[in-house]
């Protein structure tokens, strides 16, 4: 009976001190991708369907700035581009001009802009409302996995890995459906400002 | 005699047990728009309004209000539990069914191609395959899965997934999160619960269980997740502030009112004869008043019920003029031939206020009729109790010495002698100093300026409505049709225009057009994609196919395609998603079938009447624009009557006084009605309804100063009567001024500023009057 006492506690300290290491490591993590403003990428997606008898591949850049969102622009097989940041998605056409959208599909858009921000930025903490973060350290990689909390997420999304070293090298999205998308960045490079064409297309009119 | 004094008393005693008795629960109608006539001539048009109010007027929504999701989650549910146990609520809804996203793709992927969003529509029209292509790539491209309930597969150029997301499902910016609708702004979670009261939101008695109930959830939320609270909005919650507040008001001001009346008379007759039986007069005038109304009605108005409350002003005059008289003639006093030498003044007076009345009386505005009801009954009522009542109970002389009202009576020669020497000039001046203000007056009739809403509450529904974007109830567009593919024809045409001229989508619209498109609309979307996707060259399988999709993918796409029929509108309102939804179809009306278009969002009412003009069968019904209207008619109407009463009043006493006299005796009244329409002007204040409805009130008032001042003669004999009755106006009315309604304060201002200018004026009333006598 004492032992078994003594063995929960053990258990529980071991846990809430696990979910400490887990916050500390959180904090790392972000703190050393975000060390430096400015971060630029290739990327390569590919898409992994049941539904499909090859796996489906876009490549293009990436461009993430600490302060102002994340930068998605889709080379091939075709252009298009993404602005994501804290307050949604928005796609920019060939012209500059940004499609607008429904306040719906906003709300939307948002909400998913807020995790792909993160997720591209590797600041997780703000994610742990809707998902169980499970960060693990390896030699010199990290990688977080993120399951849903919400049975409506839940419902698409079975779960998310982020990996890297000093950025964010590859993501993983695994859909309920057995759906795969994985995404891996490669020729990062660090840089302390946006380049003017960056800036313009971050710059938000409203 | 006693024959008439007993008849008399017994009616006041019944006039005054009914009133009584039904004061305790007075059904006190508290909607000031239910003042207001109907505005809409046609039947169809007031069934919409009818059936929206209802679907309305029950419904309370509230957000509990949080730092963190959990906590919101946690103070929701503590909510909804303690609100459950409320017999005054039903329908209290926290949960959402966890299949309602399936729901959704039952009732819609069978008619997938039939329903594209008015996006897609455009760009399949002016760009055609590009369009749809790059719709597939976006569809693989996106970088996070979005939340549509479609599985690619089934709609791989995501046009299904475009419809669906385009649907006004009501809810704004919250989403499911675990069966509970949750939305994120500014580091606030919110968690929406909604309920239903279960009888009418203007009872007392719901208004009072609902109030209850919800203090009860607050002190459970605050005792069980201390860290969240919620914020609720519902018109039950309007219509009891309201009611505490009219309550409130009238209990004080009345009150007060009262307080200073007894206080004044007291100082002025040293005797509580005369106040007992003011009291008693002005009673039997409400109380007569309240029968009546009640009689006719069936329900008071709060407007009714607090102005009528400064019918004590006005009823008090006629009891104050008799004691006056008697004060000031000492103990050389007959009351028979004392009255019937005032009768006259009375009945002048009388007249002049009735014939002001009968001018709002035979206006079709019910509120404005209620109250000149009530007034009309009510004076006519207190002048019967002043002329029966007080020669039988204060018959004796008052031979007390009246020295200091003798330095009164001086006081007021000396003023009128200041103003008879100057009146030559001092009247044009006032004159020539009113017409620029009279010039530079401005109008406003906007519907909200009747009622100032609690700020609190106010706050709350601002902020629910903006995040769940509520259609706002008062404003909508009403469709009528032969039939139902016509009247859903007939929305889309309405609807594409509204699109066309919000290009920002700042407003909104829900239609069940957009739930259910019109047969034609779905046969032409389903031509539109059908021509793209499955034409001769298989354009759709190719392109599938060099994704890389399956085979079958496609070939499943083209079944579906080939036996897919339309989504009728029966069918959708069967089922479950359309219930928030159904009281937007009308069903068949006189003639056909009929809907309603709710908006939300910012609209202006031009944009609303441009979009709508020239379509058939197509009404916008704005109750506050149609109601404003009505009350810029109703003010224009009261100004004619105004100049009506002044001109026949004119006649009326020129029968007496001759035409000079006439025209001298209602130089009062006319400069109280000039003076605080110039003020207002010089003020840049606009003027209401309600400033126009106080004027009239003054000239009723400014016309008995007049008279009375007149009949009581160059020597002041009427000065005391109309100095206490102006005190009392001012202490009844000049009160009102602090209502925290606006109408009811524009009217008590009004009053204030007239009746002191009455009163000021009232010895030119005198003109011509000495040199009359001295000649007879």
């Amino acid at each position: 009976m004492k032992r078994r006492r003594f063995v929960l506690a053990a258990l529980l300290a071991f846990l809430s001190a696990s979910a400490h290491a887990d916050d500390a490591l959180l904090k790392e993590i972000a703190a050393r991708v975000a060390d430096s403003p400015v971060l630029r990428a290739e990327f390569s997606q590919t898409k992994t369907l049941a539904a499909m008898r090859k796996p489906f591949r876009i490549a293009g850049h990436f461009t993430y700035a600490r302060d102002a969102g994340v930068l998605w622009q889709v080379a091939s097989p075709y252009t298009v581009r993404y602005l994501i940041d804290a307050r949604g998605t928005v796609e920019i056409g060939p012209d500059g001009q940004r499609k607008a959208r429904t306040s719906r599909e906003a709300a939307g858009a948002a909400q998913a802009g807020q995790i792909m921000q993160a997720l591209l930025s590797a600041d997780l903490a703000p994610l742990q409302s809707s998902f169980v973060l499970e960060p693990v350290r390896g030699a010199d990689r990290w990688h977080v996995t993120l399951t849903p909390r919400k049975t409506e997420i839940a419902r698409h999304l079975a779960r998310i890995t982020v990996a890297g070293t000093t950025a964010v090298e590859q993501v993983d999205i695994f859909e309920a459906s057995g759906d795969h998308t994985e995404i891996r960045f490669t020729a990062i490079e660090r840089d302390t400002r946006l380049n003017d064409a960056e800036a313009a297309l971050f710059a938000r009119p409203d | 005699m006693p024959r008439r004094l007993f008849t008399f008393l017994a009616a006041a005693l019944v006039a005054g047990m009914i009133a009584l008795a039904a004061f305790d629960k007075l059904p006190v109608e508290t909607d000031l728009l239910a003042m207001l006539p109907a505005t809409e001539r046609s039947p169809i048009a007031e069934q919409a309004m009818s059936q929206l109010a209802r679907a309305h007027e029950r419904r309370i929504v509230l957000l509990t209000v949080a730092d963190d999701a959990a906590q919101a989650r946690a103070g929701a549910q503590v909510l909804a539990t303690t609100l459950r146990a409320s017999p005054a609520l039903q329908h209290v809804t926290l949960d959402i069914p966890p299949d309602a996203l399936d729901t959704l793709l039952t009732t819609y992927l069978p008619h997938r191609f039939g329903l594209l969003s008015a996006a897609t529509r455009a760009a399949l029209q002016q760009r055609g395959r590009d369009a749809l292509q790059e719709d597939l790539y976006r569809a693989l491209a996106s970088p996070i899965p979005t939340a549509t309930p479609v599985p690619r597969p089934l709609d791989p150029f995501g046009t299904l997934a475009g419809f669906l997301a385009d649907l006004p499902f009501a809810g704004g910016a919250f989403a499911p999160e675990d069966g509970i609708l949750m939305a994120h702004r500014d580091g606030h979670s919110y968690a929406l619960v909604s309920a239903e009261t279960v009888g009418s939101p203007h009872a007392v008695s719901t208004q009072d269980a609902v109030v209850a109930a919800l203090a009860q959830a607050r002190a459970a939320v605050q005792a069980q997740v201390p860290a969240a609270h919620f914020e609720a909005t519902g018109l039950v919650l309007y219509a009891e502030a309201a009611q505490t507040t009219a309550k409130r008001e009238m209990s004080l001001i009345g009150g007060i009112s009262l307080l200073g009346i007894t206080a004044l008379l007291l100082l002025a007759f040293r005797s509580l004869r005369p106040v007992l039986l003011g009291i008693a007069c002005i009673a039997t005038g409400v109380a007569a008043g309240i029968a009546v109304v009640l009689l006719v009605d069936g329900q008071l108005h709060l407007l009714t019920l607090v102005c009528g409350t400064s019918l004590l002003g006005i009823a008090v005059d006629y009891p104050l003029h008799y004691f006056a008289k008697r004060r000031l003639a000492g103990a050389d006093w007959h009351a028979g031939e004392a009255m019937a030498a005032m009768r006259p003044a009375l009945t002048q007076g009388l007249l002049t206020s009735l014939l002001g009345y009968s001018a709002l009386l035979a206006m079709p505005f019910p509120g404005l009729r209620q109250i000149a009801l009530f007034s009309m009954v009510g004076l006519g009522t207190a002048y019967l109790a002043t002329l029966m009542m007080l020669p039988l109970f204060a018959h004796r002389a008052d031979p007390r010495s009246t020295a200091g009202l003798d330095r009164l009576r001086q006081a007021f020669a000396t003023w009128q002698r200041f103003l008879q020497a100057r009146a030559h000039w001092l009247l044009p001046m006032a004159v020539a100093a009113c017409l620029p203000g009279a010039w530079m007056l401005t109008h406003n009739d906007d519907v909200r300026l009747l009622s100032t809403p609690d700020p609190a509450l106010a706050r709350q529904e601002a902020q629910i409505r903006e995040l769940t974007q509520l259609g706002q109830g008062s404003r909508l567009f009403l469709v009528h049709a032969r039939n139902t593919e016509q009247l859903l024809q007939r929305e889309e045409q309405l609807t594409d225009a509204l699109r066309a001229r919000d290009p920002q989508h700042a407003g909104g619209f829900t239609a069940i057009s957009s739930f259910v498109p019109s047969a034609q609309r779905q046969t032409d979307h389903r031509r539109l994609i059908g021509e793209a996707l499955f034409g001769d060259d298989q354009w759709a399988a190719h392109q599938l196919d060099e994704v890389g999709y399956r085979p079958r993918i496609a070939e499943a796409l083209s079944q579906a395609y080939q036996t897919e029929l339309n989504l009728t509108l029966d069918v959708w309102l069967k089922q479950p998603l359309s219930t928030p939804y159904r009281h937007l179809w009308l069903g068949p009306a006189e003639t056909g079938v009929a809907s309603v278009i709710t908006l939300h969002g910012s609209w202006t009412a031009d944009t609303l009447a441009a979009a709508s003009a020239d379509l058939p069968g197509v009404t916008l019904l704005d109750k506050p624009a149609a109601v404003s209207k009505l009350m810029a008619q109703y003010r224009r109407g009261m100004a004619w009557a105004l100049a009506c009463a002044i001109g026949l009043s004119l006649i009326l006493l020129s029968r007496r006084h001759g035409w000079r006299g006439a025209a001298a005796t209602l130089i009062p009244c006319v400069l109280a009605v000039g003076v605080p329409l110039a003020a207002l002007g010089y003020l840049g204040l606009p003027a209401t309804l309600f400033h126009w409805l106080a004027l009239m009130l003054v000239f009723g008032i400014g016309a008995d100063y007049g008279i009375f001042t007149r009949e009581g003669g160059p020597q002041g004999e009427a000065a005391l009567g109309v100095l206490l009755a102006a005190i009392t106006t001012v202490l009844g009315f000049g009160l009102l001024a602090f209502s925290s309604t606006p109408a009811i304060a524009s009217f008590g201002l009004t009053l204030f500023m007239g009746v002191i200018t009455a009163f000021l004026a009232s010895p030119l009333a005198l003109a011509g009057r000495s040199a009359h006598r001295s000649t007879a």
